[in-house]
């Protein structure tokens, strides 16, 4: 086992907006120390949280590790355990459902029986395009009705098991995994965004009792609904802040780099609190420049019309899994989008349910790095709290996280066990 | 529940027994504001005026008025031409003054008349506006007679589209409910102003029923709880009786009340799923009269319908009574869980809860349905030159208001 503060955990982000590395390590009170971190923008390399220009991507991640590992000292790349985040539309989960009957006399579940039907519940049909990369536990019914997230030890002549399996595109895993080769890590290990967000920025409680986690990204929203510290479920939608932007940008008649800065600036909310109603925005027109005046409610009306169709899909994509009614304690949006001021009101008036904007907790070290709001980088802090959590879970000090993916096997319960320790902070 | 969300969540519980804010809004709003002040019952209830026609505001009997002026640089006071865009502008334009106006009220009740430019365009900044301030919003709105112009049924669809998601309740009284009480040798002007009446007496019926706390509660909680997530068609139906109209003034009130032209006749009554039913009296009001006439009222509704009764006094009601009826008529669950497409038919007693992106539109019977071309071309922006990313078989890089044929005014 690798003990606390000995592991570097290098994790990198390619999002929409920007790539990022972050190292750090986990301390002896188990909050986790930020050793370095830098960024850059990623330049149209990564749409959508996907990847979409090989060498670019490379390029600016190459420039941007060196630039954090100028903060790291003396740690060599293969002192680190690299993980990275995944998101976007090639990520998708199933529902994995494994039964087994119990003949004993007493009827009593035991260990066996668990791991029969988790591993008859693992056995999902998919397409060879896809690998497993992460299997978290859910629950367990007991003679097909009576829901329960411990069942050894209860009477039953039926178990079945229900896992969360998360899939990708095994060649977008092997785009990312072949980068890391070209700067000379043996591998990464991936782990879906709003997973990591929820280990770095949910408390027990939300864990517990039915919280769904939202990243609201530049790209892409991806979403997380654990209970019982279980995942229930989780998923993509394709649009991101960059699309309340662009549909500002098409609806107004203004820049797209206006839009998004006028966003990230909460402008809206500024020229409010100062009484104006409307945007004053100079225009070239032959030399002599013109103002125009665009009604403030205007920005208002497409910003809320979109966020408003997101958050409406995500309802209606946890209503279609009937798993509305285990969305009880509250959401917590991450991401830079949480950062518009009208996200959160929009989508507790879609929801009924409360909002609030997740940071990562328990984080320390070299955070005067980070130049946006923490809610941006929740995910990649999270990342680094998972894997630390996922580390020490580890027999063998690395690798950890081969538990949960698909690639290993065979000590499937014992990772599920590790998940729900991971999951409990 | 819906105390949590965002528009709602400051007032919901606390709304009913604090002041009460009527806005009327365009030339039919402050038509209705006039027969509202005109109302002894309604005495209680601040009246504000907006609109962008100064003369009509001259003439509008309301405790305070916006003069709103589409032109960001003069104070034009000449009206927006029906303009919708130019109603939005400036209403929007007189946001700081609605937030000041609205300040202190727990209930802001909106009324006015859709396909015009000013109650059009400037509902949503009003919905915006109580959103913003915390204060729990009524939309009570007219529809277009079938008779008027194509284009005004056409802007009433588009604004009720736009406003159902982000308002909390909405209302919309189709004036073509009138025909049914009214003989076709009606003047013109008459019907209108007959619309502006009726729809002053439900304004003052359901800010009663939602005062209604101090015997049998009803409250806008209540509304909420009707409607919650549920799309239906409503009527809404007021009658009112004096001491002086004979020993059973409550059964007047009643027969009055099923009479009412918004109310649909008693055909709706018993197609109705739910119904909120309120009776609000004097201090003389007796808890015989109070019982008999709320079994009554329940006697003419169909048996499995979910009924919500509530009743109150109060010294403005002395020697009267008064009952109040609203009746839902849910959307069957089969209807389509996207938006509708949009089509040329005039809403026919539509009403939603804000939450919903739904509308409910009865298409008006022997009404041509126009079909929509699928020409439309859609502009993506920066996402023009990627790969379409369909989601639920929709491309969700065209933007919303685009693929919802929502108009937004671009300033100028």
């Amino acid at each position: 086992m690798a003990s606390s503060g000995q592991t570097i955990i290098t994790g990198i982000e390619f999002g929409t907006d920007k790539i990022c590395v972050i190292h750090g390590r986990p301390d002896q009170n188990g909050n986790i120390e930020v050793l370095s971190f830098a960024s850059a923008p990623s330049k149209n390399s990564v749409v959508k949280g996907m990847i979409v220009d090989q060498n670019a991507a490379l390029g600016i991640l190459r420039t941007v590790m060196e630039e954090s590992e100028k903060g790291l000292g003396r740690f060599s790349r293969a002192d680190r355990q690299v993980y990275f985040l995944i998101n976007g539309m090639h990520v998708s989960s199933r529902v994995g459902e494994g039964t087994v009957l119990n003949y004993n006399e007493d009827r009593k579940i035991t260990e066996v029986h668990v791991r029969k039907a988790v591993d008859n519940a693992r056995n999902l049909a998919v397409s060879t395009d896809l690998v497993n990369i992460q299997v978290y536990d859910s629950s367990f019914l007991i003679d097909g009705t009576r829901r329960t997230f411990n069942p050894i030890g209860q009477l039953a002549e039926r178990l079945t098991a229900v896992i969360h399996v998360i899939f990708a595109e095994k060649k977008r895993i092997e785009m990312v995994q072949t980068i890391l080769r070209e700067l000379g890590f043996e591998s990464g290990y991936p782990i879906f965004a709003p997973l990591a967000d929820a280990y770095g920025v949910l408390t027990q409680d939300e864990q517990q009792q039915g919280t769904l986690l939202f990243d609201y990204g530049a790209g892409v929203c991806s979403y997380v609904l654990l209970y019982q510290d279980g995942v229930l479920m989780s998923g993509t939608i394709p649009t991101g802040v960059n699309n309340v932007a662009n549909d500002l940008s098409v609806a107004l008649e203004l820049p797209y780099d206006y839009c998004q800065k006028f966003l990230r600036e909460s402008t809206l909310t500024k020229l409010r609190n100062e009484g104006k109603n409307y945007v004053e925005y100079m225009v070239s027109n032959g030399g002599a420049d013109k103002i125009r005046r665009i009604p403030l409610d205007s920005f208002e009306k497409v910003m809320d019309l979109r966020q408003r169709e997101t958050f409406t899909i995500l309802r209606k994509e946890i209503e279609r899994a009937n798993l509305f009614g285990y969305l009880r304690n509250s959401i917590v949006m991450t991401g830079g989008g949480s950062m518009i001021d009208s996200a959160p009101s929009i989508m507790m008036n879609v929801m009924n349910l409360p909002v609030r904007c997740g940071e990562a907790m328990n984080v320390t070290g070299a955070l005067s790095s980070f130049r946006s709001p923490m809610p941006c980088y929740s995910a990649i802090l999270g990342l680094v709290k998972h894997a630390a959590a996922l580390e020490e879970d580890s027999p063998s000090g690395s690798g950890g996280l081969r538990r949960t993916v698909v690639q290993a096997t065979d000590q499937f319960l014992d990772g599920l066990k590790s998940l729900g320790k991971a999951f409990k902070i | 529940m819906m105390e949590n969300t965002a528009n709602t969540s400051a007032g919901l519980s606390r709304a009913p027994l604090g002041k009460a804010l009527v806005v009327g809004i365009g030339g039919c709003g402050i038509r209705i504001l006039n027969f509202l002040r005109a109302n002894p019952r309604a005495k209680w209830l601040v009246t504000l005026a907006v609109d962008t026609d100064g003369a009509v505001l001259a003439e509008a009997h309301a405790d305070a008025s916006i003069n709103a002026s589409a032109d960001w640089n003069s104070k034009s006071s000449a009206g927006c031409g029906g303009d919708v865009l130019r109603g939005e502008r400036a209403v929007s334009h007189e946001r700081a003054n609605l937030k000041e106006h609205v300040r202190g009220f727990s209930l802001i009740i909106v009324t006015g008349g859709l396909g015009g430019g000013t109650a059009t365009g400037g509902i949503r900044t009003l919905a915006s506006v109580a959103r913003e301030a915390g204060i729990p919003a009524i939309f009570l709105l007219t529809t277009p007679f079938s008779f008027e112009a194509h284009s005004r049924r056409k802007n009433a669809e588009d604004c009720l589209q736009e406003i159902i998601p982000v308002a909390d309740v909405v209302l919309t009284m189709p004036n073509d409910l009138l025909f049914s009480t009214l003989p076709p040798d009606t003047p013109a002007e008459a019907a209108f102003a007959t619309s502006a009446k009726e729809m002053a007496g439900t304004v003052a019926g359901i800010a009663s029923v939602l005062r209604c706390r101090d015997l049998v509660g009803t409250d806008f909680a209540t509304f909420m709880r009707a409607l919650h997530k549920r799309r239906a068609s409503c009527g809404v139906g007021v009658g009112f009786a004096e001491n002086s109209d004979g020993l059973d003034r409550c059964a007047l009130a009643l027969t009055r009340m099923l009479d009412s032209p918004f109310l649909g006749g008693q055909e709706a009554m018993k197609r109705a799923d739910a119904a909120i039913v309120t009776l609000t009296g004097g201090p003389d009001l007796e808890l015989g009269e109070l019982k008999r006439t709320l079994e009554l009222a329940a006697g003419v509704m169909p048996k499995d319908i979910e009924m919500l009764s509530g009743a109150n006094v109060c010294d403005e009601a002395a020697g009267s009574v008064q009952m109040t009826a609203v009746i839902f008529q849910y959307a069957p669950d089969s209807k389509p869980e996207t938006l509708p497409p949009r089509k040329a038919r005039p809403p026919v007693a539509a009403v939603s809860h804000g939450d919903d992106l739904q509308l409910s539109f009865s298409a008006a019977s022997g009404d041509a349905e126009e079909v929509e071309l699928g020409l439309q071309s859609y502009d993506k922006g920066v996402f023009e030159k990627l790969p379409a990313v369909r989601f639920r078989d929709e491309d969700l890089d065209i933007p919303t208001y685009q693929r919802r044929n929502i108009r937004i005014d671009k300033g100028s």
